[in-house]
């Protein structure tokens, strides 16, 4: 048990704790950086980390470790930092991964930028209250706002996307499966269920409401629903689902992510004396005897590789690396393999991602009149999305002209490997949606308004986006794993982390849970903590028991909505004639027949899992803080009072206009109608009363 | 070495707490003695006024005479400002002299009521350390031994039950790990001597100012012209909004000699002295093994007032019962002082915790411009309809709090305006005259306008106090249960009652 680096003096181990305090000369390896200096008594006992992976996940591990007095050497494959959140210059002009969309409930990530960076999220990002849809041949953005207000949930009603009853039936499809309480280690087979399936299981689900869902999670996270893992979403609607703070649903940040977010992140890395390799390509990681790893990386341009033995290491790569690091195939290379000291790790293997093509598209011209939220091309093929970064990046690099950002959220459905060719077949798609680029010939078309110097196409095939997909939860690597490997930790946003969904959050999350778990080994082989506690920050979300009684709550709603749209259906299909009326009757009874049925089961169901979660609050996920459910219903019951005082008061929010939404506004004001009616009758047989009184209160 | 000394209880703390419970130990005949830092008369930061309920038991102490009560001037009058109105001005009405409690209460500056309350613990019995300063409390072998220092002589006493009666910095619940650190039940305050007064003898003065809530202030007269001045706001309010309590004391003054005609030449006669109140919204175990807090060493203090003399008394009487049961059945353990939090909550949970909902509510800032109104309309409220103002609790000055009739009351009163302020709202809408703003609107929109900032301020604290409000509401529980409040007919009456 005894290893090489015991013999560091105690003393100067528990003096790492401050290492700024200490002034004596340095005695060795001042190689590092500047202020290593300040740190040179320490260097001798600080232990040595490696973090492989210069992405989110392994900078955060990086700086959290750096901020405990740990010797961190951060090694990274390209010549940048950021991985996915990385962008690449040509031609003098950046392109990032993809503009990314950071989430108002990102705590970890807030919390790395705000304290750690200390940047003022005002200063470098927008708030954007949820992003749009554009419909072929139409030029009616539909907003959809992230429901987290009664405005947003009014309007998103309005917004004529989806029939009203429709989208209650979305809404309440999100709040069912918020609801559910699946097993926290994603073994139960049951669960193992991708939301389709979900969705088939619920009396209430019609098809267009699988469609909306499918649509969401393609355009976001280039998964179907048939394929994605419904415990897994239902987490991510818990952290996103935060009706009624009034939170923007996202930021985006005001610059490419290179100058906006990784540079700084790399400068305080510098600043806290991290030896950066980039172009360095670890190609192996064994295990010595007393567990430590061992790696080997090929640095770009060297003849040989490199190897060093460290005393802890942090592997943050994508899933496809990480397993291969796992399993360490090459032979003749000493050490014991990952794979040997930890068997459950072989499931890496089966975690899989996907490459979503990014076309920056720069433009001669200024495009009058497009948003600045980012646009879901409803209807597209290759599931596009279109964003206006001239309108979020310094104005000086676009001289008042556009550059869209053009996003293939189904990637492999475009027909081609060719850059180039992969390029035109998505500006043939978005020509459908903007006529401006009808007619573009072939790349670098001079007829065109597409500036082509300043354009680019990536395929992206080398930053792949971790899917979600049914089961995975159970062969996602753990932060550590102590028995096995006490000196090896995992980061990344394929690590089981309370924000299940592979998102940034997920990456910083896990990188600090990770450095986490370095300092914990470090202090249980030590006998001594060194530096403060790192600690994850906790996401304040609302407790199981809440989302059970929302759902209870909107229950009624659901098959109210439910019956409407069969009725509907029905309408339709008698509306358009011919002999499949006696059909479309048929379906409709049916339809309604089960409505009290399911809709009885469902409550009973909904009624007994509210009841547990009430009985046993220990069930409740402990990873984030929770907020109860009279707390919530207390603000619910603000927010519609605020509501109301709005109204009362006259005040007028913005709300989108569209025909729907005057439809939508017609049923209210034939309600407000009918009550004013009701009123005013009843008003007037009061003074009519009261003035009997007054006269014979007169007469006596 | 020093000298140790074996006796049955130990009291730590002779303030009105400590000394009520010296006596009534030692009136039960056990040998109880009181470790008193200070040499009485001592001062003590206070507003010194006793409630009815206060003055009873002070009576069945036996110290009026000693407290010349007779000769003191009865509180029976009250101006009540907000800001530089006077919405308020006459007799309290609802001091009806019930249940053996006299209809007024009474100002007694505390360097002579400590003084004369320990003397009468003495009287009866109790051995008193005066000058006597606790140092260390330990368990030994079931025992306490408790180490103090006289002067420069070491004291040890030894005994199997300590009563900590010491104050907010109370020692005994610090050794025992039960000193109260959250501030959301904790309040600061502020008072001062004024002489050079032209001020009526028997009426009190309390004001609200918008910019000092959560938080009141007073003026008590004493006589020959002089008054005890001060204010208290929530600490948690003070540290959010960055508020100084010196700060508002001086604008306290400087506004009472405007607002006040009496205080035009108010002359400040003393050192404003800052002060802590524990108040009961922040209680929480109040025994542990071989003893019990009582007093403000164990948050006994109203969240609305930070009135605590009579509840430190009261506290004291009911705590009394559990340490001489303990002494009988010669059992220690924390679990044999458990029947005093049975007793205390029984005793003060139905009206304590209506007042801390209520204290809960108040705590948002934000909301100044509602809480204002709202307080200012109870008070009105309770001074003109003497029903409400009995039930209506301490927070409006009453003795038999009935939260159950005082929300109905309450709820009533809010339907009225709201539903009344509604229709006419929505008359004038429908017959199209537009909006026209009345009170009911005014105050929603008001409330609006404290919601949206709070909101916006601060979401998580936001949520976490309406988690706050959610669990006070759900610990009503025994509020609405109750047929009387226990604490109108005393303490006295209920340990008899329940015994
Ligand atoms: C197109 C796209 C859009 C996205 N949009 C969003 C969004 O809007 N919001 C959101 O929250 N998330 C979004 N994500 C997800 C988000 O980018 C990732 O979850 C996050 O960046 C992952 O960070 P990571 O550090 O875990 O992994 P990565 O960023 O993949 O980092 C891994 C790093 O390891 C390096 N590496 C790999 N192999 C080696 C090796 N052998 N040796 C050394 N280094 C190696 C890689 O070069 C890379 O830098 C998006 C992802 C993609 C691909
Ligand atoms: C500014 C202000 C105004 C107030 N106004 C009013 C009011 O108008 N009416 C009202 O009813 N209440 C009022 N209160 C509350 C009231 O002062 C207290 O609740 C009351 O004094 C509590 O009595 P007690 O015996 O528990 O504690 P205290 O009165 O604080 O007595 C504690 C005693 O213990 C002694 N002591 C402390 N530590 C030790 C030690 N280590 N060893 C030995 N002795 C020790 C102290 O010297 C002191 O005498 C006010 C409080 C403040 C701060």
């Amino acid at each position: 048990m005894s290893t090489k680096t015991k013999v560091k003096p105690k003393k100067a181990a528990s003096k790492a704790k401050r290492p700024a305090a200490k002034k004596s000369a340095p005695k060795s390896k001042p190689k590092t950086a500047k202020s290593g200096a300040a740190t040179a008594r320490n260097a001798l006992a600080a232990p040595e980390v490696a973090v492989v992976g210069g992405g989110l996940a392994g900078m955060t591990a990086a700086l959290k470790l750096l901020q405990a007095g740990f010797k961190v050497t951060l090694f990274e494959r390209y010549d940048r930092l950021g991985g996915n959140t990385s962008s690449q210059a040509v031609n003098g002009v950046e392109h990032d991964v993809y503009p990314h969309m950071f989430c108002d409930w990102y705590a970890n990530f807030w919390s790395l930028f705000e304290q750690d960076l200390g940047l003022k999220r005002e200063d470098h990002f927008v708030a954007h209250p949820g992003s749009m849809m554009l419909a072929p041949g139409s030029d009616d953005y539909v907003n959809m706002l992230n429901p987290t207000s009664l405005e947003a949930v009014v309007a998103n009603m309005k917004s004529g996307s989806m029939s009203p009853a429709e989208l209650v039936l979305l809404g309440y499809s999100g709040v069912d499966l918020a609801a559910q309480g699946f097993d926290s280690d994603g073994l139960n087979q049951m669960e193992k269920l991708d939301v389709n399936g979900f969705l088939y299981s619920r009396g209430y689900a019609t098809e267009a409401v699988a469609e909306m869902q499918n649509y969401l999670l393609t355009l976001v996270w280039s998964i179907d629903s048939a394929k994605t893992s419904a415990r897994t979403y239902g987490n991510f609607l818990q952290h996103s689902l935060r009706f009624p703070d009034h939170s923007p649903f996202d930021w985006l940040l005001k610059n490419s992510l290179n100058a906006g977010l990784v540079e700084p992140l790399r400068a305080k890395l510098e600043e806290l004396g991290c030896s950066i390799r980039t172009n360095a390509d670890v190609q192996s990681v064994r295990l010595d005897d007393d567990q430590r790893p061992m790696l080997r990386w090929q640095a770009d341009g060297a003849k040989r590789t490199s190897a060093k033995t460290f005393d802890f290491g942090v592997l943050a790569v994508p899933s496809a690396v990480l397993a291969d690091i796992v399993m360490c195939r090459k032979a003749g290379i000493g050490g014991k393999r990952i794979i040997d000291c930890e068997p459950e790790l072989a499931n890496l293997r089966r975690l899989s991602s996907a490459a979503i093509p990014v076309l920056d598209l720069y433009l001669k011209e200024k495009l009058d009149d497009f948003p600045i939220d980012s646009i879901g091309l409803a209807g597209s093929n290759y599931g596009l999305t279109a964003l206006d970064i001239s309108q979020l990046w310094p104005a000086e690099l676009f001289d008042g002209k556009s550059a869209l950002i053009i996003a293939a959220s189904d990637g492999d459905a475009i027909p081609s490997e060719n850059p180039h060719e992969a390029a035109m077949l998505m500006l043939a798609e978005l020509a459908r949606f903007y006529p401006q680029f009808e007619g573009v010939k072939h790349w670098g078309d001079p007829d065109s308004i597409i500036d082509w110097d300043k354009s680019h196409m990536r395929l992206n095939l080398d930053y792949k986006l971790f899917l979600d997909d049914t089961g995975s939860w159970s062969w996602r690597p753990r932060a550590s794993y102590p028995e096995g490997l006490p000196r090896l930790t995992f980061a990344g946003d394929l690590c089981r982390t309370d924000v299940e969904m592979a998102t940034m959050e997920g990456a910083v999350q896990s990188g600090t849970l990770a450095a986490a778990a370095v300092q914990a080994q470090d202090a249980a082989q030590t006998g001594k903590a060194r530096g403060n506690p790192i600690e994850d920050v906790p996401h304040r979300l609302y407790s199981p028991t809440t989302f059970r009684a929302a759902k209870l709550l909107l229950l009624p709603a659901a098959y109210a909505a439910y019956s409407l749209v069969a009725l509907k259906r029905y309408r339709a299909a008698k509306a358009s004639g011919g002999d499949h009326a006696g059909e479309a009757l048929a379906t409709l009874i049916e339809d309604l027949a089960l409505v009290p049925p399911k809709a009885a089961t469902e409550l009973g169901q909904g009624a007994y899992s509210f009841y547990r979660s009430l009985v046993d609050r220990d069930e409740e996920d402990p990873g984030d803080e929770k907020i109860g459910l009279s707390a919530a219903a207390l603000m619910v019951l603000g927010e519609i009072a605020d509501y109301a005082a709005s109204q009362v008061g006259g005040e007028k929010r913005a709300a989108p206009e569209t025909a729907a939404g005057q439809a939508f506004e017609g049923v209210l004001g034939q309600i407000a109608g009918i009550a004013g009616r009701a009123y005013g009758t009843m008003r007037a047989a009061a003074d009519q009363s009261c003035s009997t009184k007054r006269r014979w209160r007169v007469k006596r | 070495m020093a000298r140790t000394q074996r006796i049955d209880a130990i009291v730590v703390g002779g303030g009105p707490a400590g000394s009520a419970m010296g006596w009534s130990l030692a009136k039960r005949g056990i040998n109880v003695a009181i470790v008193e830092r200070a040499v009485f008369p001592r001062e003590k930061v206070c507003g010194d006024f006793v409630e009815p309920a206060g003055l009873r038991i002070i009576e069945t102490m036996g110290c009026t005479q000693a407290l010349d009560l007779g000769k003191r001037l009865p509180i029976t009058r009250n101006r009540v400002y907000y800001e530089a109105r006077l919405p308020y001005h006459g007799e309290i009405p609802y001091y009806d002299g019930a249940h053996g409690m006299p209809p007024h209460g009474y100002i007694i500056p505390r360097d002579q009521l400590d003084t004369v309350l320990l003397q009468n613990a003495e009287d009866a019995g109790a051995t008193v350390f005066r000058g006597t300063s606790a140092k260390a409390l330990e368990r030994e072998g079931g025992a306490n031994i408790l180490t103090a220092k006289q002067g420069k002589e070491e004291l040890r006493i030894e005994a199997p039950v300590v009563v900590g009666a010491d104050g907010v910095q109370s020692m005994v619940a610090k050794a025992k790990d039960l000193r109260r650190t959250d501030r959301r039940h904790i309040g600061a305050s502020q008072r001062v001597y004024l002489d050079n007064l032209d001020i009526e003898e028997g009426e009190a003065t309390i004001w609200f100012d918008e910019d000092q809530i959560p938080g009141y202030g007073w003026m008590f007269p004493m006589n020959g012209g002089r008054a005890n001045m001060g204010i208290g706001l929530l600490t948690e309010t003070c540290d959010r909004f960055d508020m100084s309590v010196q700060q508002c004391f001086r604008d306290a003054v400087e506004r009472l000699r405007f607002r006040h005609p009496g205080c035009r030449n108010a002359r400040v006669a003393s050192k404003p002295l800052g002060g802590a109140v524990h108040m009961y919204g922040g209680v929480t175990r109040n025994h542990f093994a071989g003893g019990i807090l009582v007093g403000d060493a164990g948050s006994f203090v109203d969240p609305m007032t930070g009135e605590g003399i009579t509840q430190g008394m009261e506290s004291s009487i009911l705590g009394a019962r559990s340490v001489a049961a303990a002494l009988e059945a010669g059992q220690f353990g924390q679990d044999q002082f458990a029947s005093f939090e049975h007793d205390f909550r029984a005793y003060f949970d139905p009206a304590m915790r209506y007042l801390v909902l209520l204290a809960q509510l108040l705590r948002n800032r934000h909301f100044h411009e509602s809480v204002f109104t709202a307080t200012r309309k109870g008070f009105e409220k309770a001074q003109v309809e003497s029903s409400f103002g009995e039930i209506s609790g301490t927070s409006f000055g009453g003795l038999n709090v009935q939260p159950l009739a005082m929300t109905g009351q309450l709820l009533w009163s809010l339907a009225d305006h709201f539903l009344r302020g509604g229709a006419a709202a929505l008359t004038d809408a429908l017959r199209g005259r537009g909006f026209t703003a009345n009170g009911a609107v005014e105050d929603l929109l008001a409330w609006q306008r404290g919601w949206r900032a709070s909101t916006a301020d601060d979401l998580p604290w936001h949520m976490s106090w309406l988690g706050d409000i959610a669990k006070a509401a759900g610990e009503l529980g025994p509020s609405f249960l109750m047929d009387e409040n226990p604490r109108l007919r005393g303490p006295f009456a209920f340990v008899e009652g329940t015994s």
